[in-house]
């Protein structure tokens, strides 16, 4: 496990609309992995690994963005309004952020002292629109740095919890990691098809990166590596699955069933634990691929983390190891017979 | 009149979205005679092409081959299977009802508590589909994860049934009506180029029709639909949507489509001048595949036209002969005066 | 800048897929010069491209507005409505309505106990009336599929405008007043106007005329909202203080390079702006950013009060500026 490339990748800043804050980072793992390294005017980077014979290609895919927040007014004292699309507000009172403006600034997201509110209100939901960053600038300061529109994120601190690590944006920078560890593991090997890692822009948001370069990059399948909900108290045992129990697969309707069987008949014949999770879209880039052109057959493979889309997301370090696992053998072990069973099946 | 003998077999096939394939396998017999060329795509979408060198307007003939049904997501230390819904599903339909599970179709049943053991509050509350439950008769978790893993579709045990001359009863009308018009749509010869689409995923995000509309781009495009009728005891007249016997139903709009102004207006003329009865959609709820194929590449000119069901997305659905032989009747005469 | 034309096009009977009289005024409005062609695409569009050296801009305004459906007609002559697009059912109640063909009514709600007071916002329970005295009277009149929109009204005063449908005839006007007033020859971009059709229904219009043009650069002119109304959703925009830029809206994130071109422009040329983040609605350039292998797309929005309602209030002065904003960016 390359813990320090993955707190890199977590520690670093990329709310949607700014993946390529990620890219310098991306490309200098995989260039000596890579034969091509290519952004995407989209914000999307792309790496391919060509294969041999290479006649179709294998679209591993992972999202840079991480949730966030954006700036949405000045007050007179210099505090900042702001919004968010996908976070809990309750996580925000009491937190340390981080301002992206002309430069990055800390602010703390504050509540008034308990001491001085009535029990009634201290009960209360805040709602986004109450709560403020505060800088501890005035306002003709913080103006000189910070604009409406200016992103601001959860402040990072990779912690070891025993054997679990916690960050912010496990999700879904842990699925970058996955593909870039994977990339490293084919190295020696040439697996019969190529294999394109492709970081997406703003699946947080409208799935912009999965849509636009998927239609521009046409793979022939692909497979989406995101996060999963992880069993913590208070969450369904339905609705969540075991850290350290290995990847889940996702089935439902809009998964292949040759890519799945590939991914589960890998497991077993390696030994690697894997669970299963059931629905029916399954909420990734891979919602977006599956329908791109005229299709793209296409899996998904999650892995279990606590929290999401708080500061202090939760995974077990031994799932990601055997994703990398899986899918490293997976494609390894992709043959002729794999790519006519997806092809001419019907 | 209706090919029931068809429309029988479509309506008891397995079908559930995301595993068309016994429809598919179904629909694929019995258009090849007629029919120049048969394709399936990568998401399982069944396309047939006719007569694509002829002159004039690409027409596509649209109709989904999957239904409502259930997927099991998992399997508590007692066997019993619980599940998701695939495709919307009001839950209050599902207490006490047969289902076959699986490809295999093994049977089972959702059950519920007896009334007996119920509490007053109890008997008045609608069971929520998250705690209801399959019942394959396994007597262990390892028993009913051997039969039914996780991912296992399920569709409703409904037979098809003619209660009386010319009124059925059946499960999936919603769309297999709408196929069994196409297959009897293609046995005819019109001189124009004519795409089939028989869609899959359709009730669950109209998601094969975006693939099979980008390869296969129409002009005009007519999906053929099973649709909701309410006309029932004391539905409000507004709101009954259409009505049974009234003829086959032209969507002006629905949720997420109006359909071609001008184009419709011809299909109303001809259907006044040939005196084929007909009705509007009153309510504008329901999508179809219309709304992916009219905003396909630079897009295309959409109608929906839909044969009257009652208790659609539910076990068993009701229609009459009458409505889908007038809708055949209308398409046909159509199609014909698009050339 | 000519207010005969946003008056013309404030009154053109246009909901979404029934814009053929805006077609019309705009048409009539535009004045054709060398190197420009107007045509309409298959799905309805009205395109005008003026010929330039440069990358291809497209810049979309929507021509439909929103409005009602009559779905029902009883035995009594009361009509019954549908919903094209957001018409906000708070304002329904006591509303005039325009139908296709002249025919005008007002609209009331089912109560049984309090006269009118809209309990559950949903469209069954509202009914027209247009003053029919059965069944067959009405059906003279109307019959099911009708559309109507809000009886248009066009009120200036000091500068302001207070009119239904300014979302988006403002952008249309915008759009006929740069084209009457770009020097073609001074084009950096090879421009393609589009007044698209179906945007309130969901951005029909924009997604194929993307698809067919497949421009580099997209920019969607329509309104946003206004915060500087009583007790209102904090929004940092307000009436007079400018063009606005858009950074954020419901359904897109800007792109930079275009959001920060037009900043550059603004200030270079010292045009009033201010920057809009909404956090619900969306307008064509989200249709243009996800065609194909993707469009690099912003948009400059005209901020309005009480947007999807009879009373919709602009200022003439941040009109003036979008439409000098537009004609800086695309020219030399």
């Amino acid at each position: 496990m390359n813990e320090k490339l993955l707190r890199s990748l977590t520690d670093a800043f990329a709310v949607t609309g700014y993946e390529e804050n990620l890219h310098p980072l991306i490309t200098e793992e995989l260039k000596d992995y890579s034969d091509k390294i290519e952004a995407l005017k989209n914000g999307s980077l792309y790496a391919l690994k060509k294969g041999d014979p290479g006649k179709c290609t294998l679209m591993l895919d992972a999202h840079i963005d991480e949730v966030g927040m954006f700036v949405t007014g000045i007050t007179d004292e210099g505090f900042l309004r702001f919004h968010t699309r996908s976070i809990d507000p309750k996580v925000l009172p009491g937190s340390v952020v981080v301002v992206h403006g002309k430069s990055d600034i800390k602010g703390v997201i504050g509540l008034k002292p308990y001491h001085i509110q009535n029990k009634e209100e201290a009960k209360k939901y805040i709602p986004i629109t109450d709560l403020f960053i505060d800088c501890g600038m005035k306002k003709s300061e913080i103006e000189k740095v910070v604009s409406i529109g200016d992103t601001v994120s959860f402040h990072p601190d990779f912690l070891k919890l025993q054997n679990l690590f916690s960050n912010k944006s496990i999700d879904d920078r842990v699925g970058v990691y996955v593909i870039i560890e994977v990339f490293k593991n084919l190295q020696r090997t040439k697996p019969l098809v190529n294999i394109l890692g492709h970081f997406a822009s703003q699946e947080e948001v409208t799935g912009l990166g999965a849509a636009t370069s998927t239609y521009y990059l046409q793979p022939d399948f692909a497979i989406a590596i995101d996060v999963t909900h992880g069993i913590s108290p208070g969450v369904a045992p339905r609705e969540a699955y075991s850290l350290g129990k290995g990847p889940v697969l996702f089935i439902g309707p809009g998964i292949n069933e040759t890519i799945l069987k590939g991914l589960t008949d890998t497991a077993k014949k390696f030994g690697i634990p894997v669970q299963k999770e059931v629905g029916i879209l399954s909420g990734t880039d891979q919602t977006i691929i599956q329908i791109v052109r005229s299709g793209v057959p296409s899996a998904v493979v999650n892995l279990p983390q606590r929290y999401m889309h708080t500061p202090v997301e939760v995974i077990d370090p031994d799932d990601i190891q055997n994703t990398i696992n899986l899918l490293t053998l997976f494609i390894q072990e992709i043959d002729e017979k794999f790519m006519e069973d997806l092809y001419g099946k019907h | 009149m209706a090919n029931t003998e068809l429309i029988a077999k479509l309506s008891n096939a397995f079908g559930v979205s995301g595993y068309e394939e016994e429809v598919r396998n179904i629909l694929k017999e019995e258009i090849k005679g007629f029919v120049d060329r048969i394709e399936i795509d990568s998401l399982g979408n069944l396309i047939a092409l006719k007569n694509m060198q002829a002159n004039g307007p690409k027409v596509m003939l649209n109709a989904h081959m999957d239904e409502v049904g259930l997927i099991v997501d998992h399997i508590d230390e007692n066997g019993f299977l619980g599940f998701k819904k695939v495709g919307g599903i009001d839950d209050r339909v599902l207490a006490g009802k047969r289902v076959l599970v699986g490809k295999s179709k093994v049977p089972g049943v959702i059950g519920i508590k007896a009334i007996h053991l119920q509490s007053a509050e109890e008997v008045k509350n609608t069971i929520p589909s998250k705690n209801l439950y399959i019942d394959i008769g396994a007597k262990s978790k390892e028993e009913a994860e051997k039969i039914a893993p996780p991912g296992t579709p399920v569709m409703f045990k409904t037979e098809f049934e003619t209660l009386k001359k010319g009124i059925h009863i059946g499960k999936a009308f919603d769309d297999r009506l709408g196929c069994a018009l196409i297959v009897d749509l293609l046995k005819e010869n019109y001189n124009l180029p004519i795409i089939a689409l028989f869609s899959v995923q359709e009730e669950i995000g109209l998601r094969g029709a975006a693939t099979g509309a980008y390869q296969y781009t129409p002009d005009i495009s007519i999906t053929l639909e099973g649709t909701i009728s309410a006309d029932l005891p004391e539905v409000k007249d507004h709101l009954k949507c259409t009505r049974l016997g009234k003829g086959p139903v032209i969507t002006i709009k629905d949720s997420g489509t109006i359909t071609d102004h001008a184009l419709r207006e011809k299909l109303i003329s001809l259907a006044k001048r040939q005196k084929i009865p007909y009705q509007f959609k009153q309510l504008l709820a329901g999508g179809t595949d219309a709304y992916r194929i009219q905003i396909s590449k630079g897009g295309a000119k959409v109608l929906t036209v839909a044969v009257p069901v009652r208790y659609i997305h539910s076990p068993v659905s009701l229609f009459y002969e009458e409505d889908y032989d007038n809708t055949l009747k209308l398409i046909k005469r159509f199609i014909k005066t698009l050339s | 800048m000519d207010i005969e034309i946003l008056k013309k096009l404030i009154h053109a009977f246009g909901p979404s897929s029934k814009e053929e009289s805006v077609k019309k005024v705009i048409k009539q409005s535009i004045r054709k010069k060398q190197g420009m062609e107007i045509f309409e695409d298959k799905f309805g569009n009205l395109v005008v491209h003026v010929k330039g050296n440069g990358p291809k801009l497209m810049i979309a305004s929507h021509m439909d507005q929103i409005g009602v459906m009559v779905t029902d007609i009883d035995k009594n002559g009361f009509l019954r409505i549908g919903e094209v697009g957001g018409i906000r059912k708070s304002f329904l109640v006591g509303q005039k309505l325009l139908f296709e063909n002249g025919v005008e009514g007002f609209v009331y709600y089912e109560d049984k106990e309090s006269q009118w007071e809209v309990k559950e916002q949903k469209i069954e329970k509202f009914f027209v009336d247009i003053g029919a005295k059965n069944r067959n009277d009405a059906k003279k009149l109307v019959g099911i599929g009708t559309q109507g929109i809000y009886k248009p009204t066009f009120y200036e005063n000091n500068g302001r405008v207070i009119a239904p449908a300014l979302d988006d005839r403002i952008g249309c006007f915008i759009g006929i007043e740069v084209l009457n007033s770009i020097n073609s020859r001074k084009l950096h971009f090879d421009l393609y106007f589009v007044f698209t059709v179906q945007e309130e229904i969901g951005v029909k219009g924009a997604k194929t005329s993307s698809y067919e043009i497949t421009p580099d650069y997209g920019i969607a002119i329509d309104v946003t909202d206004s915060g500087d109304m009583p007790e209102t959703t904090p929004v940092a925009l307000s009436l007079g203080k400018g063009a606005a830029i858009k950074v954020i809206d419901a359904g897109m994130i800007s792109s930079r390079e275009v959001k920060d071109s037009l900043i550059k422009t603004a200030e270079k040329n010292k045009i009033p702006y201010q920057l809009e983040i909404i956090t619900a609605g969306t307008t064509d350039a989200y249709a243009m950013q996800i065609t194909k292998a993707g469009v690099q797309t912003g948009a400059i929005s005209i901020p309005t009060r009480y947007i999807h309602t009879p009373g919709e209030t602009i200022d003439m002065d941040d009109v003036k500026n979008v439409i000098k904003l537009i004609k800086k960016y695309v020219e030399k």
